[in-house]
């Protein structure tokens, strides 16, 4: 079951509102009733292993796809019959970045820019520079990362309010990427909404104020990193002369091993936020030769929410 | 470069935040115009050579028909031959006004006005549409203010604006040979039509199919089952013109007894086209056709793992569908082999006009069969080359040949590859041709002449398949440079008469080497150099391979 850790008391109507997304190709399900509300003037970020939604439904948000159900509105438009006006708002810059041979990259930003409508040339010269891209270069030329930079510096030379931006950084070096986090950054600043699907966590991490995770066409959590981390368990390690008895039972803590180790015996447990201050009151009781308490990391916690069918936080209450 | 100014507006054009209304409802057609605008500076170059180098055969056949027949007594002559004979009719499409210079011009331009001109009407349409979205460039622009339906709109009147262009240059092309001007701009304008018809097919195979590729296989595969009928009909003297768009462009008689009809009907079959295309593309999803891809196997076997069998792996949908339409062609002209005998029984003098042996009358049709089945294959082989140039512009070569397998056995494998399926293929058309002549003629004696005929035509399609190869293993920019070997052996196969090509002209064509067999005889010193020459070129495509970079990868 999906666990919605929406804070909510936004006074503003959500951006985008989806609920129960299916979206089906052939025998294949790519949207399996996904639900997500993005509220304005935020970072969110879009995450999820490969294959699990994320363009799909970026794409279903640009109307380029047909729903087989649910409902799907942007400003409160349906992306779908309304496309062109849905798109006046927002700039998408797509993973794999596709260009007009004959143009040169100057060229193609201000056809992109222009198509979009609220392009700033200003900005769009100083991107240039930030970004180190060579305008007059046949776009034939470029390498991957060069075209994603094209992309990058139409969309964000826009005042669109929406930026949909679907693994943009996959093809940028680190400095290119520390260029981007600040983009995004005053993006933000100027009251623009951005929709970032990665696979990057430390970009995630630094740039977003909430995110939702995508697994098998549907999000399975939706929270700040604060809240997704709240619902994950720490792990506990101690070495004691006997084993701790009174730790199994409590609620919320889980035994994984209890092995014989030179002074005694050492136990692993799991802890959901809400059992730690008990178990550590039982812990330090013991006459303990060694104590670890560790949070999960984040790689850790993706790995967790990728890979998992069966959610941590369900397993501890067990 | 400064064309670009055109495709971007000022920003003083009006707020763009204005909040859309109910009024902004549907907007599919929004960008139209910058869609046309975009096409026309990215593919300038295809839009203007294509209709230069239409008009310009246009000019050549009204050129060499003025030549041939400015005298009455020419022109008599060719109402009782070509006019009669069942091939040319076959092949042409029906005659009108054979008396007149105007009718024997648009006679002569009807075989390649039936298959050339709407081919490449079709392959602009796809150009324009499919094939930018399968690049990825669609997807950008329609995430803009760009509607569903402005890409195709846009390209459609621009490759429209690039046929009216054909159009308006062949009256004057017909005009420069003095024919009567408002015959030439009627026939003008019904060519013009004829090709916004094959435009309507392009748009809509695109709208259908999820490639470019495929979408290009569906047109050229309606192109053909339309003037294969139309031959059929033609040929067998049925009475159903009117069956085909192809037999409606001959009712037009634009230098006798003009005829509104044709055009109301090539006007409204056009429209209807281009609505179908139009309603496919509001209903599907970007990037996709009507058909969904079925899964395939997930374990690649040991047959896929060589070079051999990748390569069979990537073209045996090309190949198998190659191989039916041979075959159907081919069964199609077998079908029409007596027509000629007949022509022959009634005027036994005919058979010396036509240069021949007329002690065997059916192997005019023959003859021509196997240069038609010889150039489809020739066909084959030039596809299978732009093909492989394909796979290393997307990297794939280099990704296949970082393996155990190195440059020249691929390469070699792959040149050996196309050369058979080249071979398949004129082996096929032959068979097929003589399964239609038995079914015709009700003997099966015959059975075997047209197998003969069209692999007597192998070291030529070979020697085509080498230069392709030459080219290629030089640079990946010039490999389309072998369609213009094929394209010109097309032309020397069907016009060379027409055009009253000069002799060392048709001698740069493969196929010519071979002679009109077995109406004349088998060149066999001729078809020994070209193997030796194809050998020799294969040897040096290999040499040049080796010392040149990959294009990517």
């Amino acid at each position: 079951m999906r666990q919605s850790l929406s804070a909510g008391g936004s006074a503003e109507q959500p951006l985008i509102v989806a609920s129960g997304l299916v979206k089906r190709f052939g025998s294949t399900t790519a949207l399996d009733g996904l639900d997500l509300e993005l509220d304005a003037h935020q970072v969110h970020g879009f995450l999820g292993p490969n294959g699990a939604g994320k363009s799909t439904t970026i794409r279903a948000m640009l109307g380029q796809l047909r729903l087989d159900a649910g409902r799907l509105t942007l400003f409160g438009l349906d992306p779908w019959a309304q496309a062109v006006a849905v798109h006046e708002r927002l700039a998408y810059v797509p993973g794999d970045v596709a260009l007009w041979p004959g143009l040169t990259g100057g060229e193609c930003i201000d056809l992109l820019g222009s198509l979009q409508g609220r392009f700033d040339h200003r900005r769009r010269d100083e991107l240039l520079e930030r970004f180190d891209l060579d305008p007059t270069k046949r776009t034939r030329t470029y390498s991957k990362g060069n075209r994603q930079k094209v992309a990058l510096i139409a969309a964000l030379s826009t005042d669109a309010e929406l930026l949909l931006l679907d693994e943009p950084t996959s093809g940028l070096d680190p400095l290119m990427e520390s260029q981007f986090q600040s983009c995004v950054r005053e993006a933000k600043e100027r009251g623009q909404t951005v929709l970032l699907s990665s696979h990057i966590l430390g970009e995630v991490e630094a740039l977003c104020d909430r995110m939702s995770i995508v697994r098998r066409g549907r999000v399975v959590r939706t929270g700040t990193l604060q809240e997704l981390r709240e619902h994950t368990l720490t792990s506990i390690s101690v070495s004691t002369p006997q084993p701790i008895t009174q730790l199994r039972g409590l609620p919320g803590v889980t035994v994984v091993s209890e092995r014989p180790s030179p002074g005694g015996v050492r136990t692993l447990a799991k802890v959901t936020p809400a059992g730690l201050p008990r178990a550590v009151q039982v812990v330090s009781a013991e006459p303990m030769s060694a104590l670890t308490v560790q949070p999960p990391s984040l790689d850790e916690l993706f790995l967790d929410l990728y890979r998992d069918d069966a959610p941590a936080v369900a397993q501890a209450a067990r | 470069m400064s064309t670009l100014g055109s495709l971007v507006p000022g920003t003083a054009s009006g707020p763009a935040s204005a909040r859309p209304g109910p009024a902004s409802r549907g907007r599919r057609w929004t960008g139209t115009g910058r869609m046309a605008r975009l096409e026309l500076r990215t593919g300038w170059i295809g839009l203007t050579v294509w209709p230069l180098a239409m008009a310009g055969l246009v000019w050549a056949t009204a050129a060499g028909a003025r030549g041939l027949y400015l005298q009455p007594a020419a022109r008599a002559v060719y109402g009782a031959t070509v006019g009669v004979d069942p091939a040319s009719i076959a092949f042409n499409g029906r005659g009108y006004d054979l008396g007149t210079l105007g009718g024997i011009t648009v006679n002569e331009v009807g075989f390649f006005g039936l298959l050339f001109l709407p081919v490449v009407a079709a392959h602009l349409a796809i150009r324009h549409t499919r094939a930018q979205e399968d690049s990825g460039r669609t997807e950008l622009v329609t995430a803009a203010r760009v509607g569903r339906s402005a890409p195709l709109a846009g390209a459609a009147l621009v490759v429209a604006l690039a046929l009216v262009l054909t159009g308006l240059l062949s009256a004057l092309a017909l005009m420069a040979n003095r024919l009567p001007l408002a015959g030439s701009v009627y026939y003008a304008a019904a060519l013009v039509l004829h090709m916004i018809v094959y435009l309507g097919v392009g748009l809509l195979a695109g709208q259908v199919s999820q490639t470019a590729r495929s979408a290009h296989g569906l047109a050229l595969g309606a192109i053909g089952a339309v003037y294969l009928v139309r031959a059929l009909i033609d040929g067998r003297s049925w009475d159903a013109t009117w069956a085909t768009p192809m037999g409606w462009l001959a009712q037009v008689r634009p230098y006798g007894d003009l005829r509104i009809w044709p055009y109301v009907a090539l006007a409204a079959l056009a429209c209807l086209l281009c609505l179908a295309a139009v309603v496919v593309c509001g209903r599907r999803d970007l990037g996709a056709g009507l058909v969904t891809p079925r899964p395939g196997p997930a374990v690649g076997t040991r047959r896929l793992t060589g070079p051999v069998g990748l390569l069979w792996r990537i073209t045996r949908g090309t190949a198998y569908v190659w191989g039916a339409g041979t075959v159907t062609w081919g069964f199609a002209l077998g079908l029409l082999s007596q027509e000629t005998s007949r022509m022959f029984d009634t005027n036994p003098g005919l058979a010396k006009a036509f240069g021949g042996d007329a002690s065997q009358p059916e192997q005019l049709m023959t003859s021509v069969a196997a240069v038609l089945v010889a150039l489809l294959s020739s066909a084959v082989a030039v596809q299978g080359m732009a093909r492989l140039g394909g796979e290393e512009a997307s990297g794939r070569l280099g990704l296949a040949i970082a393996g155990r397998f190195g440059r020249t056995r691929w390469w070699l494998s792959a040149v050996g590859l196309l050369a058979g399926q080249a071979g398949c293929v004129l082996g096929l058309g032959g068979l097929g041709y003589d399964l239609g002549a038995a079914l015709a003629s009700g003997r099966v004696g015959t059975i075997g002449r047209g197998l003969t005929a069209c692999m007597e035509y192998a070291p030529a399609v070979v020697l085509t398949a080498a230069i392709s190869a030459l080219l290629l293993s030089a640079s990946l920019r010039i490999v389309a440079g072998a369609w213009a070997v094929f394209l010109w052996s097309a032309v020397v196969a069907m016009l060379a008469d027409t055009l009253r090509l000069p002799a060392w002209s048709r001698d740069l064509s493969p196929l010519h080497h071979i002679g009109r067999v077995p109406f004349q005889a088998f060149d066999g010193r001729g078809a020994a150099v070209m193997a030796g020459l194809a050998l020799v070129g294969i040897a040096g495509s290999v040499l040049l391979l080796r010392r040149r970079d990959l294009a990517a990868g």
